[in-house]
Parts: C-alpha cells; sequence; structure tokens
C-alpha cells in the first residue's frame, strides 16, 4: 500500500546492489570523488536519489535519506539522538485515527486498509525508534561508554545520555493512556482495536523500562566522578608525599573518632587448634599426616659448599726489654731518697758516665737531662709530691715566661721544706 | 562455606569477586551475610561491606585495652606501606597513561608494563627509588626485575592475584580501593591539605 509498485522498489533494490561498493565506500568516507567513477553512474545514482553533489565540487555523498536508512539499519551509535517528538505523532495518531473511521463509515474498505497500515508503520516506527534508543543507551551503561577513552569523555557522554533520556522520559509522559482509548470508543473493527491496544501495552511496558535506565545512568554517572574524584585524589596525594618527605599517618589513625567504620579494620587473629588424641575417630587421618609429614623430613639434601683453610700465626712471646738509661734515672731517684740530698741530672752524669761506657752505653748530656724530666713527669702523683724537680735556667731575650734550661735537678720535698 | 568465609574474615583477608570468589558470592547472600555477622560480633567484630569496591572484610568495635596494642601494630604496618604504596600507584597511572587507577577487578598485563618503564628514563628512575625502600626493597638493578619484585610482593601483600602462577596477567583486589578510602578519609578529615582547584569537581551535588 506504499503508493508503489514492486517492480518499482525492484528496480531501486537491484541498483543498490549493484553499485553495493561504491554506495559503501561513500557511506563510510563520507565522499566519493567524480573522477574514480564512471560519470553516467554517478548520474544514474543521483537520479535514484541514493547520492548528491557535495559542496566540493566534483565529490558526492549519500543522500540525507538512504544515510538514515543505513544508519538505522546499522544501528549507529549517534542514532541515540533522534527525539521522538510524542506530540506530534499522537496527534500524526489522532489524525489517522479519525481517519480510518471516517473511511470505515463511509465503507470505503480500501482506504481504510491504507490508513490501518499507516497507522501501523507509524506505531512501528515510534516503538522501534524508542526501543533502539534505549538498547543504544543500554550498551553505552553496560559497555561504562567504552566508545570513548578518556575519562573526562566518558564523563561528558554519560552527563550527554542521561539529559537525552531524561527528555525522552518526559516525551514519553506526555502520553495520556486514557487519550488513546479514546480512539476506540466506536465500534471499530478488531485490527484497529489490537493495534491501538498493543501501542498502549508497549507504552505501560517503556516507562519502567526507561526509568531504569535513567536510574542506571545516574548511578554510572555517579561512579564516574568517584572515579575521577579518586584518580585526582591519588594524584594529589603523590604529589603532597613528593613534597613532604617527613610526613607520616598520624599514630593513633585508629583511634580517631571521626574514622569512618570502612577504615576500622580489625587486626588478624591467630587461628590455632589442638588435636584431642582420645578421639579414635581422628585415628586414621591423624596417622596418614603423621605419615606424610615423615616423608617429607626424610630427605634433606646436603648443599655443596665451597671451603678452603684459614692459616693464622701463633703469638710470639717476647721478653721485655728495659731501657739502660731509664733504669739509671731510677738510680738517680734512689740516690736522692736513699742520701735524702738534691741531686743534679748533670752531676750524676758527669759522675756516672764513665761507668756507662765501660758498659758501651752512650746519652748525649742534653737527652739525658730531658729523660731525667720525663721519666719524673712519668711517676705517679703521689711519687712527685714525695720529690720535688728543680729547673736551672735562664729566661730566653725578649720574653717573659720562657726559659732555657741547662739541668734538673730532683730533691726530697721534705727536703726541700727543711732547706726553704 | 560458613567455616572458610570466618577463617579468612578473622585472618584479616578481603574477601572480594577477585580474591575469594567462592567466599564472596556465599557472603552475597543476605541470609549468609547476617550469620556470618552474628557470629562475628561475639568476637567483637563486625562484617563491613565496601560498596565502591563489592567487598567484604572485619571492623573493630570499639577500641579498647583487649585490642589496642594489635590495632597499633596493624595501624604501624599500614603507616610504614602507605608512602610506598601511593608512589607506586602514581607511578603506574603514568606509565599506563591512564585517567583511572587500578582498583578491584581491574586486570594488569605485566608484559605490556615493561617497555614504558624501560624507555622512559623518568619512570624507571623513580622505580628504582621506589625498589630502595621496604616493602619493594631489592638488590635487583635491572628495571624489568625490579618491576617483577614490586608486582610479587604486591602479590604477596594479596593486592594482587594471579589465575596461575606463571601468567603475567594481575588481578586487582579490593585491598587498593581501601587505600583510595584512606586517601579520601584524609583529605575529607583536613589531616593533609591537598589543592583545593582537583577537589572543587567531586564536592558537586550530583542530583
Amino acid at each position: 500500500m506504499a503508493g508503489f509498485d514492486a517492480a518499482q522498489v525492484a528496480t531501486l533494490l537491484r541498483q543498490i546492489g549493484a553499485y553495493n561498493e561504491l554506495l559503501a565506500n561513500t557511506y563510510v568516507y563520507g565522499s566519493i570523488a567524480s573522477d574514480e567513477q564512471d560519470a553516467n553512474t554517478l548520474n544514474l545514482l543521483h537520479k535514484s536519489g541514493l547520492i548528491r553533489p557535495d559542496e566540493s565540487p566534483g565529490e558526492y555523498r549519500v543522500t540525507t535519506d538512504f544515510k538514515r536508512m543505513l544508519n538505522r539499519l546499522m544501528r549507529k551509535q549517534s542514532s541515540y539522538r533522534q527525539l521522538t517528538d510524542m506530540g506530534k505523532v499522537i496527534d500524526a495518531i489522532d489524525d489517522i485515527a479519525k481517519d480510518y473511521r471516517a473511511a470505515i463509515d463511509a465503507k470505503e474498505q480500501e482506504d481504510a486498509e491504507y490508513y490501518l497500515d499507516q497507522l501501523d508503520d507509524l506505531l512501528y516506527e515510534v516503538k522501534d525508534n524508542f526501543n533502539n534508543n534505549l538498547d543504544t543507551m543500554h550498551f553505552a551503561i553496560v559497555s561504562q561508554f567504552g566508545f570513548v577513552n578518556s575519562l573526562s569523555n566518558k564523563i561528558r557522554q554519560n552527563e550527554r545520555y542521561l539529559s537525552h533520556a531524561q527528555k525522552l522520559l518526559n516525551e514519553l509522559q506526555q502520553i495520556d493512556p486514557q487519550d488513546c482509548y479514546d480512539w476506540l470508543d466506536w465500534p471499530c473493527p478488531n485490527e484497529f482495536a489490537r493495534k491501538i491496544s498493543r501501542f498502549v501495552y508497549w507504552y505501560n511496558q517503556i516507562l519502567p523500562k526507561l526509568r531504569l535506565i535513567i536510574d542506571n545512568m545516574r548511578i554510572s554517572l555517579f561512579r564516574l566522578r568517584r572515579d575521577e574524584k579518586q584518580a585526582s585524589q591519588l594524584r594529589n596525594m603523590a604529589r603532597f608525599l613528593r613534597k613532604r618527605p617527613e610526613f607520616d599517618l598520624d599514630e593513633n589513625l585508629f583511634e580517631l573518632p571521626n574514622l569512618p567504620e570502612t577504615l576500622k579494620y580489625s587486626p588478624p587473629m591467630p587461628l590455632r587448634s589442638y588435636v584431642d588424641t582420645k578421639q579414635t575417630e581422628i585415628e586414621q587421618p591423624l596417622l596418614e599426616l603423621i605419615q606424610a609429614l615423615r616423608k617429607q623430613a626424610v630427605v634433606q639434601s646436603i648443599k655443596v659448599r665451597e671451603s678452603s683453610e684459614v692459616s693464622y700465626k701463633p703469638i710470639e712471646k717476647m721478653a721485655v726489654e728495659e731501657d739502660f738509661f731509664e733504669q739509671q734515672t731510677e738510680l738517680l731517684f734512689e740516690h736522692v731518697i736513699i742520701n735524702n740530698s738534691s741531686v743534679s741530672a748533670l752531676s750524676f752524669f758527669q759522675e756516672f758516665q764513665h761507668d756507662w761506657l765501660l758498659e758501651q752505653q752512650s746519652i748525649a748530656p742534653k737527652a739525658w737531662i730531658e729523660l731525667v724530666f720525663s721519666c719524673y713527669c712519668k711517676l705517679t702523683s703521689a711519687q712527685q709530691s714525695a720529690l720535688n724537680i728543680k729547673m736551672k735556667g735562664v729566661p730566653v731575650n725578649g720574653t717573659t715566661d720562657n726559659y732555657s734550661y741547662s739541668d734538673v735537678v730532683i730533691e726530697l720535698a721534705a727536703n726541700k721544706e727543711k732547706l726553704g | 562455606m560458613f567455616k572458610q568465609s570466618i577463617q579468612k574474615l578473622l585472618c584479616g583477608a578481603v574477601i572480594c569477586q577477585t580474591a575469594y570468589e567462592a567466599e564472596y558470592l556465599y557472603l552475597k547472600a543476605e541470609s549468609q551475610h547476617d550469620k556470618v555477622n552474628d557470629f562475628l560480633s561475639n568476637l567483637d567484630r563486625k562484617l563491613t561491606y565496601l560498596d565502591s569496591a563489592d567487598a567484604y572484610y572485619c571492623t573493630f568495635n570499639q577500641v579498647d585495652e583487649s585490642n589496642q596494642h594489635e590495632l597499633s601494630q596493624l595501624f604501624s604496618e599500614m603507616r610504614g606501606t602507605f608512602r610506598p604504596l601511593v608512589e607506586f600507584l602514581d607511578l603506574l597511572l603514568t606509565a599506563t597513561q591512564a585517567d583511572l587507577p587500578i582498583r578491584a577487578k581491574s586486570v594488569l598485563n605485566i608484559n605490556e608494563l615493561f617497555e614504558p618503564f624501560e624507555h622512559d628514563q623518568t619512570l624507571s628512575e623513580q622505580l628504582r627509588r621506589l625498589t630502595s625502600i621496604k616493602p619493594f626493597k631489592t638488590n635487583k638493578t635491572e628495571t624489568r626485575e625490579q618491576l617483577v619484585m614490586v608486582f610479587q610482593k604486591l602479590e604477596e601483600m594479596q593486592y594482587f592475584v594471579r589465575k596461575n602462577t606463571g601468567s603475567s596477567r594481575y588481578y586487582a583486589t579490593a585491598r587498593f580501593d581501601l587505600i583510595y578510602l584512606l586517601i579520601e578519609f584524609l583529605n575529607d578529615a583536613e589531616l593533609v591539605s591537598l589543592p583545593e582547584h582537583e577537589k572543587s569537581q567531586q564536592d558537586e551535588l550530583l542530583f
């Protein structure tokens, strides 16, 4: 009842079939250049309303009608945007219903059939459009807007879809099922009544479906925004930690009153149990267990390791060698104590120098005097307080407290006091 | 399954679909959830469900003398791993050029990460620094080996699971979500001051 005969439609379809690749490329790549094709072919397709010239000369695009048909059949993503203006649809159905009733009343069967056909197309188109919209939206949610990659684009797409779904809901809510039933308020033929009541049935089903989709879209948007927040908080935290190397979590975090329940992890509990050996029921599995453990313990391969020897030298024993002249200084101190008289290092040197030479020992007088002085310094503080040292010397020219010494005299402290 | 679930929960496991699927499905049934929760309440614990990660774990009811020492120990372990884990997650964001951090159910193929880490000097340097501190400390010098070590350690710490030992695919568990939760808390409780401009969008009312 489309107003064309089947032959005309077949011709058009044949043309589409004959130039399938050309048309498919034009549809997929947007346009086709005329120099690549025979001008006659392009003219033919243009006349059939399948392609149209593009703004840039020599190029052709598929016509809007043909593109829409292909979009529809290929279930293109963009089709979700086609918003059905339900006000207009209801007006159109209302017109058709009236025309149909008039044709039935006038017993114009063929015209009535034409209107019924038109009604069928219209209702089908509306339903199909909505179902298609819903399918696309459902796919978008399920795939988490997988057709775009970045999180911000997903959020943007989700927002768009949500607002579109809300508009669709508004459109659908304009329909009052009672108005639809009014179209049946006459002794109408069954097929007409069936079409209208099916439409109302569909309407009653699609509404909760759409509401569910809107709810899911809200949840999805909420999740996407939460993900975005999570990502930005993570980045900021990493930046913060890098800037503040001394930062550490609060030691008593678990005691904070505002700590959310979800962060109050409980510490792991060590779980252990002991075997009741008196229970005969578990005797068998227990034995098996012990056997299994024994088997494991049998083979213990010894690891081959590299070895080497450690050599050491025995500790050498050495006799203590005493310094000859240090012994002589002790003799000097003895002289002082035994004779209770002061002894000059230089006179001691002069007195014993000959004996020392006989023993093949020699020392310079300066070194001897220094040795006596240093041995006096090495005495314990008790010994030092018993013996006094007197330095013989003259002040160095040009200084106040520096002296040039020529001899030291050792004497008993008590003796000094007596002398004093 | 009651016994297994209780054992896992008491041992500190985070039960999610990736980590312990059987226990997760068991707890998903409301009646079992209540049953487990009733049991845990005798031990001063409760079963907590984290909606954002779809995961269950044990939480404490109150802090008192009986658990203070253990809690202090647990939280000090957490203090020790917080910084390196944040570093790792941030590093991964840069390496994968993703705008979504990994969380429960994310899948990572370690083979795909070798290339960006080996070719980007900044990344390999950051990885080197990460592997010089606990818990990722290692003597390995090759970037590839260091990355493998980090993933193995995270598997040991139950942040990742693998379907079989030789696999290069690592499935993230809900433990990662707990880190984001902690960051959110630190941010919201103003224990740290993160830059404001990034925050404004989050506070926007959705509906």
